[in-house]
């Protein structure tokens, strides 16, 4: 397994590629998302994985391939990525930032997006074994993203699934989203009994007037 | 669009529109998304109808626009609840006592005004977090410590005013004992400056903290009289050196001894903070599983010819010192032979390090205990029966009982039956330590899972609280802090002289906050027209 250190240095020497449809994306998608998503994704600065959950690890392996700099957690504690990285990216403005982990890393940074520029999560995917060999995808986002996304393929390559997906994700959709619930069949590789999360974090447009 | 209590919808526009002439829109929040993030993710409440959810937020940036903020909220009678950061996490989060209210969120006035590190102390804004603190100092290679709380990203001031703790020296770890002057906007809009800081040009605000007269900035802890902007604190000199010593002991009955000599070095300045643990409680055996699953708990005696036939000892208590090398080697010294007239004692050398560390000390090092924020707590959370989803957080019961040993045993013979007749009998331990943040007593910390799925999880937890409460209450113990579900609760122990503190409180309250505007209910305090029914 790649060593954290490796996928930092990895992701700092790839050139940038923008992270939207116009890069070489696997088939991850099914037949029924054909048609192109008109309006342009969200581009991650960063994608952030966990080295511990081999989904997670191809969702970062993904990211990576396609020229996203990535910052791999050893052990779900996100202390360095804050104070070495996003706390000092996040002072000079918004930056989006995606990420395949487990719940309580989302759950500080959602904190720490909002505090520093009121930053939301805009995609958000709850993947979770229900059963042995059963994996669930609980996905909220926009009602056209969700809509390209009815399989998700295999523990673990079902991470860079995901990724592909959240790199489609649309700047600025109205809030008109939906949940929708994948089930696949798989036997597990080794992510456990812990929920993951895919989560795209990235400004939110706040309509004059309205607030 | 949700509308506070007590206004219409007409007034609340109107509101809102001196709200966003204050602050911008930019500083206003009211769609269901953003203000969402104001729920505490913790609470017992979750999804439930009686969840107490802001209906709106405002994030001011400087005081000034606080001052603003609440002369509109006192003319509008919009309730506010003031927030720093919002991550009193276990203990309500940034979600107001009263639902409906509106947050007044701080977390912009994140400026370091002030740190000196020859007199050692700093003036700071309520948004600062812990670790905007240690980056400032570390910047500037200034020459003191801060003292943090487990989880680095919660605001100073805020921590301080919900009476947080932390993990170094005594005097720095009670971060309102360690608070020297603030600066506070009242219910009626002026602005209030306690100690030396209410001298126009003070040159002492956070180095003499009584200034002349009442002292008067307890009420702005856990209290709902103003909105505090400004906190001058004072700050741990960067000793030179740390060294962590453990004293093990072998029975049951030399926690009180250990005690009382701990307290002893610590109370007269030889150590930093104590943390006590039982190494006989991390065996996993058989043997003693039964004999703690013995009718009304393992005996004495049972235990310590159990721990003496393994080998293990019954308690141990780890001991820092911070300062020059040559003191703290003197220091862990002197406290072994203290220690050494309980027979049995034994004694191991921990940690040392000498200041700054290097990256690989940094990385295995009790961090908080050297004063470095941190986020690992939350990647801690371990699953288990008890808790099957821990990640959806927890609540705490959080009773102060005296600094003895005797307290110590007491607190499991009164908590444990509790504990298990509510429902959670994985929590029964009969070798339970004391946590030690504060100074002069013990928490006996119990911390309650919390589902965002299970309701039923949570009602048994609301359940067990006023089982908890009274429990402690008729040994004579209170809890320190709480959520505010439980703030009520948790005031109503406090009732010597038929409540005569909580009714000194409200004809405070009823004189500074007539139209109650303010935090309305916190530390179980309400202003006049909710009080009847609490909110």
């Amino acid at each position: 397994m790649a060593t954290r250190r490796e996928f930092l240095r990895a992701g700092i020497a790839a050139s940038v590629v923008p992270f939207s449809l116009s890069s070489p994306f696997p088939r991850a998608l099914s037949a029924e998302a054909s048609e192109p998503i008109a309006i342009r994704p969200v581009q991650p600065d960063t994608v952030i994985f966990d080295l511990r959950f081999p989904s997670s690890v191809a969702f970062g392996h993904e990211a990576r391939r396609r020229g996203i700099p990535v910052w791999a957690l050893e052990d779900g504690d996100i202390t360095d990525l804050w104070y070495r990285d996003l706390s000092l990216r996040w002072k000079q403005g918004p930056a989006a930032i995606a990420g395949l982990t487990d719940e309580p890393a989302l759950f500080c940074l959602e904190r720490l997006a909002w505090d520093e520029q009121r930053m939301r999560v805009v995609f958000r995917g709850r993947h979770r074994r229900r059963s042995p060999g059963r994996l669930e995808h609980e996905l909220w986002g926009p009602a056209t993203l969700l809509k390209q996304a009815p399989g998700l393929g295999e523990e673990p390559a079902w991470g860079a699934a995901v990724a592909t997906l959240v790199g489609q994700c649309p700047e600025d959709e109205s809030r008109t989203s939906r949940t929708l619930s994948v089930e696949t069949s798989a036997e597990s590789a080794g992510d456990g009994a812990e929920p993951l999360v895919s989560w795209l974090i990235a400004p939110v447009r706040r309509e004059r007037g309205t607030v | 669009m949700a509308v506070p209590p007590g206004v219409s919808e007409r007034e609340w526009a109107d509101a809102l529109k001196q709200f966003q002439q204050a602050l911008g829109s930019g500083g206003v929040f009211t769609s269901d998304e953003d203000v969402a993030l104001y729920r505490d993710f913790y609470s017992p409440l979750w999804g439930e109808a009686e969840e107490r959810v802001a209906s709106a937020a405002l994030a001011p940036d400087t005081a000034d626009q606080v001052q603003q903020i609440v002369r509109i909220a006192n003319t509008s009678r919009i309730p506010l609840y003031s927030i720093a950061t919002g991550r009193n996490l276990g203990y309500g989060g940034s979600a107001p006592n009263l639902a409906g209210s509106v947050v007044l969120d701080l977390k912009r006035m994140n400026r370091v005004l002030e740190v000196d590190d020859k007199r050692h102390f700093a003036i700071v804004e309520p948004g600062v977090s812990y670790f905007d603190f240690y980056r400032h100092i570390q910047d500037r290679g200034l020459n003191v410590w801060i003292d943090c709380p487990d989880p680095g990203w919660g605001s100073v001031i805020g921590n301080a005013l919900d009476h947080g703790v932390g993990y170094t020296w005594g005097a720095f770890r009670d971060h309102f004992h360690s608070h020297c002057g603030m600066e506070v906007v009242l219910p009626n809009g002026e602005f209030l400056r306690t100690g030396m800081g209410a001298v126009p040009g003070s040159r002492t605000w956070a180095e003499y903290r009584y200034g002349y007269g009442p002292y008067v900035d307890g009420l702005f802890s856990q209290g709902n009289f103003g909105v505090v902007t400004k906190m001058g604190f004072w700050l741990f000199p960067a000793p030179e050196t740390y060294l962590s010593g453990t004293v093990t002991v072998p029975k049951r009955a030399d926690i009180v001894p250990l005690v009382d000599i701990v307290n002893y070095l610590e109370h007269a300045g030889t150590i930093g903070m104590p943390r006590y643990g039982s190494p006989l409680g991390q065996v996993r055996d058989q043997e003693l599983a039964d004999l703690v699953a013995q009718p009304g708990g393992p005996s004495t005696d049972d235990l310590d010819a159990f721990a003496a036939r393994r080998g293990v000892a019954a308690w141990e208590c780890k001991l820092q010192f911070y300062g020059g090398a040559e003191v703290v080697a003197a220091q862990w010294a002197y406290a072994r032979e203290k220690l050494s007239v309980i027979a049995g004692a034994r004694f191991e050398d921990t940690e040392f390090y000498r200041f700054p560390l290097t990256a690989e000390q940094a990385e295995r090092a009790h961090k908080v205990a050297l004063g470095i924020p941190n986020l690992s707590i939350f990647a801690g959370g371990a699953r288990s029966e008890l808790n099957p989803s821990p990640r959806d957080g927890h609540v705490f019961f959080a009773p102060v009982i005296p600094k003895s040993g005797r307290a110590i045993l007491d607190a499991m013979q009164v908590f444990n039956p509790v504990v298990r007749e509510v429902g959670f009998p994985n929590m029964v331990s009969f070798f339970k330590a004391p946590n030690t943040w504060m100074f002069r007593a013990f928490v006996f910390l119990y911390s309650f899972p919390i589902s965002r799925s299970d309701r039923a999880q949570n009602r048994r937890v609301r359940e067990a609280f006023p089982r908890l409460v009274r429990a402690a209450a008729e040994r004579g113990w209170g809890e320190y802090r709480t959520p505010p579900v439980f703030q009520d609760l948790v005031m109503d122990a406090y009732s010597f002289n038929n409540h005569a503190l909580r009714r000194f409180s409200e004809t405070l309250k009823d004189a500074v906050d007539p139209n109650g505007i303010l935090s309305a209910g916190r530390g179980g305090i309400w202003p006049r027209h909710l009080r009847n029914t609490r909110g």
